[in-house]
């Protein structure tokens, strides 16, 4: 298995903040700081094929396989599907930029064992499934049906990211959610009946 | 606003120096300048244009690198002290304090979560926009307690300039008559939730101290006159405040008491300029200006005026006085009583208590409103302090429905799971305990002996700590919280409290250090907010505070600053400074 490109992501970025740091000016700093050069530095772009390319965090086989788990957690509906939006493209980035090297090494192994038990169970990869077969293996997961504790925690951070990727991508906040980013003013009660859907405008996230 | 306002060499002797552009800043400026001063506001951070530079505002979450979570090597190299805030945001970080370059101490087992805002604007930008004025018995409390010393002012003192400041900033909130939290000059009240009302219904119905009434906060619902002429409009309820508001719908000093300034042509900011000290004459007990560190190229340089008002921020206003010795001051100017530094207060905010409300499925809200609901402390004399201990807390109030944001690690795989998330889920109602803080001669800071910042100036060591007082009041709260709300008929209440793993610092309100008060020997300013010691040096932030209260400072801090500012002027024009 070729290796995950992190460990050369993480000092790359350590000695980018800290020479960022030095610079002189204070308007210097806030401009880098506030946005422009960190972000072209390290940004994540949503990407159409990043499940069949090597990440930050995880390896080309295993961004196939997260791309198929964001797909099966939250499908395609009326709205398009987590794979869809780059969930799994994101959640690499994240993974690398917010979260420690123990949480990276969590989210590899999970997405590992999720491979692992495809292989088993159905002799093909995870990827290579029907959808069904992944509903099924996945749950099975959840009902710690034929997994432990440890794993399904360890699926608790992916599905978190999951989540949280989708309903914070355009597609997401806007289509699956309802977005109002100048409500222009607050009412404290407006009628409700289910299948409304809930604000994907909030302040912060 | 023209550039021409912004200085940097000039060997002007200006007729008032403010030193710090923040809440409290922003008000001296605005107060001299009107009245005719020629002013200058010295800033130790950089220029924020209102509108201009506010990077974060108006953005979805997928326009943000990490969807509006900081980069975690970032926060550890910059930010760990300021990620501790809840605002602290990737949309909001660059209004926030760098920690590398802001060093300070805490005596070994303590702590203290200091959180900067060294820009122009200062924590206006950031602040939460909570506003109520200090009550009677806050102004009593010291002297009835024997606790700290006794504010020399009472609320009758403060009580007109807490009206003009309230019409000029705009207050949101609703006239309730009550002793414990006196009125303001109010614009319309937001809204409350269906659960909150019941809530509400419940507490009036049941305790007689205790009352659930709407938040009162710095924003315009209604925009008078006044506040268009700032250029200032209604607020739209996005609550992304601290990103930076274009509509100028919440009161910072951008948005408010610096156009005014600026109007009067009166006004002058030295950006960049660290205050390292005060220039002191002993020969005329004056103090002639302050000696300032510039923040990018680290030269000196010199600013001078016939008066000087301290509006730093708490610690910063000490620090700088701490830092300014002289032979006839050698602990720190005007500090001729020893109290300097002492007496650092926060507020408590670490109970809480929530749980789940059964119905209202067929409501939802649409909005998102600035502020939250409020229960006015309740033991607010000694008559009604709870078993050992002494003042009491506020109570923070709201409700909401549950989204996605709690759900992704519930169970779940597929379309209904993907379904249900996108739905509101089921309502819950909070409180959150904002408790006084006692003012103890312990809870101090220094200079450290040895340790300075990057422009040589001494590092504050912090010594500051919750004592029993506080923590018995906030297992008190946790309990009253949690029976009121299971009394109210709300379900799996629980509670909790936090004083064990947050240290002082992080409600951002921490006042003393510089206090007031009758006897020169136990206090540094008097009534008016100038020093005992140099009658042309005063402090009107949050370090003239003498206790703490319950209630957010901000209001106070605009009220006192205004009526230190009037009396100056009046000494000034009758020759007496």
């Amino acid at each position: 298995m070729e290796p995950s490109n992190n460990e050369l992501t993480e000092p790359t970025r350590r000695d980018f903040l800290r020479k960022l740091g030095l610079v002189v000016g204070s308007s210097a700093a806030f401009t880098l700081v506030s946005g422009v050069k960190l972000n072209q530095a390290f940004a994540y772009e949503m990407t159409p094929n990043s499940a069949h390319r090597k990440g930050k965090t995880f390896t080309q086989s295993q961004m196939a396989t997260l791309a198929k788990i964001a797909r099966t957690v939250l499908p395609k509906t009326d709205t398009p599907s987590a794979e869809d939006v780059d969930c799994h493209g994101f959640i690499d980035h994240q993974l690398a930029v917010c979260y420690n090297k123990h949480d990276r090494r969590l989210a590899i192994e999970i997405v590992d064992d999720i491979e692992s038990a495809a292989i088993n169970a159905f002799s093909t990869s995870f990827a290579q499934l029907i959808d069904s077969q992944r509903h099924e293996l996945l749950t099975k997961l959840e009902r710690l049906d034929g997994f432990n504790h440890d794993q399904k925690s360890k699926f608790q951070l992916i599905k978190h990211l999951i989540v949280f990727g989708f309903f914070t991508s355009e597609v997401g906040a806007t289509q699956a959610l309802r977005y109002l980013p100048v409500p222009g003013g607050f009412t404290g009660s407006i009628p409700y009946k289910k299948g409304d859907k809930a604000w994907g405008s909030h302040a912060f996230y | 606003m023209n550039d021409k306002m912004y200085i940097e060499q000039t060997d002007t002797v200006f007729d008032a120096i403010v030193v710090g552009s923040g809440i409290t800043g922003g008000w001296a400026a605005k107060e001299f300048c009107e009245r005719g001063l020629n002013t200058l506001m010295i800033e130790r951070g950089r220029v924020v244009k209102h509108r201009e530079d506010y990077p974060g505002e108006g953005k979805g979450p997928w326009e943000f690198p990490n969807r509006s979570k900081v980069d975690n090597l970032l926060v550890e190299q910059d930010f760990h002290q300021q990620k501790k805030c809840y605002a602290f945001h990737d949309s909001t970080k660059h209004f926030f304090g760098n920690d590398r370059e802001l060093p300070y101490s805490t005596k070994e087992g303590t702590d203290f979560t200091w959180i900067r805002a060294n820009q122009l604007g200062g924590k206006s930008l950031l602040w939460h926009r909570q506003s109520y004025r200090l009550c009677e018995d806050d102004f009593l409390a010291n002297k009835r307690d024997g606790v700290g010393n006794d504010w020399p002012i009472r609320y009758d003192d403060l009580k007109d300039e807490y009206s003009y400041v309230e019409k000029f900033v705009g207050i949101s909130g609703q006239a309730e008559g009550l002793v414990n939290l006196p009125d303001s000059e109010f614009l319309p009240p937001f809204e409350m939730t269906s659960p909150e009302k019941m809530f509400k219904r419940f507490v009036d119905k049941n305790y007689t101290e205790r009352h659930v009434i709407m938040g009162r906060c710095a924003h315009l619902t209604k925009p008078t006159q006044l506040h268009i002429e700032q250029g200032r409009v209604q607020c739209q309820a996005r609550n992304e405040c601290q990103k930076g508001c274009s509509f100028g719908a919440y009161f910072s000093t951008q948005s408010s008491t610096l156009p005014a300034a600026a109007k009067t042509n009166n006004l002058h900011i030295a950006p960049n300029s660290v205050v390292h000290s005060l220039i002191y004459d002993d020969k005329t007990n004056k103090v002639l200006g302050v000696k300032v560190i510039d923040n990018d190229n680290l030269t000196t340089r010199e600013y001078f005026a016939k008066v000087v008002f301290l509006c730093a921020s708490t610690l910063g206003s000490t620090q700088i006085m701490l830092n300014s010795k002289s032979k006839k001051f050698p602990n720190g100017i005007a500090n001729s009583s020893g109290v300097l530094g002492h007496y650092l207060m926060d507020h408590n905010y670490n109970a809480s208590a929530d749980g789940r409300v059964e119905g209202y499925e067929d409501e939802f809200y649409q909005g998102r409103r600035p502020t939250g609901c409020y229960i006015p402390n309740f033991r607010y004399k000694p008559s009604l302090y709870g078993e050992g201990f002494k003042r009491g807390y506020a109570f923070g109030m709201g409700a909401y429905r549950t989204d996605w944001r709690g759900k992704g690690g519930s169970d779940g795989i597929g379309a209904d799971y993907k379904s249900k998330l996108t739905e509101p889920g089921e309502w819950r109602l909070g409180l959150y305990a904002q408790g006084e803080m006692l003012p103890r001669f312990e809870n101090q800071v220094a200079l450290h002996p040895t340790k300075t910042d990057k422009w040589g100036i001494p590092q504050l060591d912090i010594n500051c700590q919750w004592s029993d007082n506080e923590k018995l009041m906030m297992e008190d709260a946790a309990q009253v919280g949690a029976d009121m709300l299971r009394k109210a008929g709300v379900l799996d209440v629980k509670s909790r409290t936090t004083y064990d793993h947050n240290a002082p610092g992080l409600a951002i309100h921490e006042v003393g250090t510089a206090r007031m008060g009758r006897d020169p020997k136990d206090s540094i300013l008097n009534g008016f907010n100038q020093t005992h010691d140099i009658d042309n040096l005063f402090v009107s932030d949050g370090a003239a505070f003498c206790s703490s209260a319950v209630v957010n400072p901000s209001l106070t801090f605009m009220a006192m600053t205004v009526r230190a500012v009037k009396y100056c002027v009046n000494e000034m024009n009758n020759k007496r400074i």
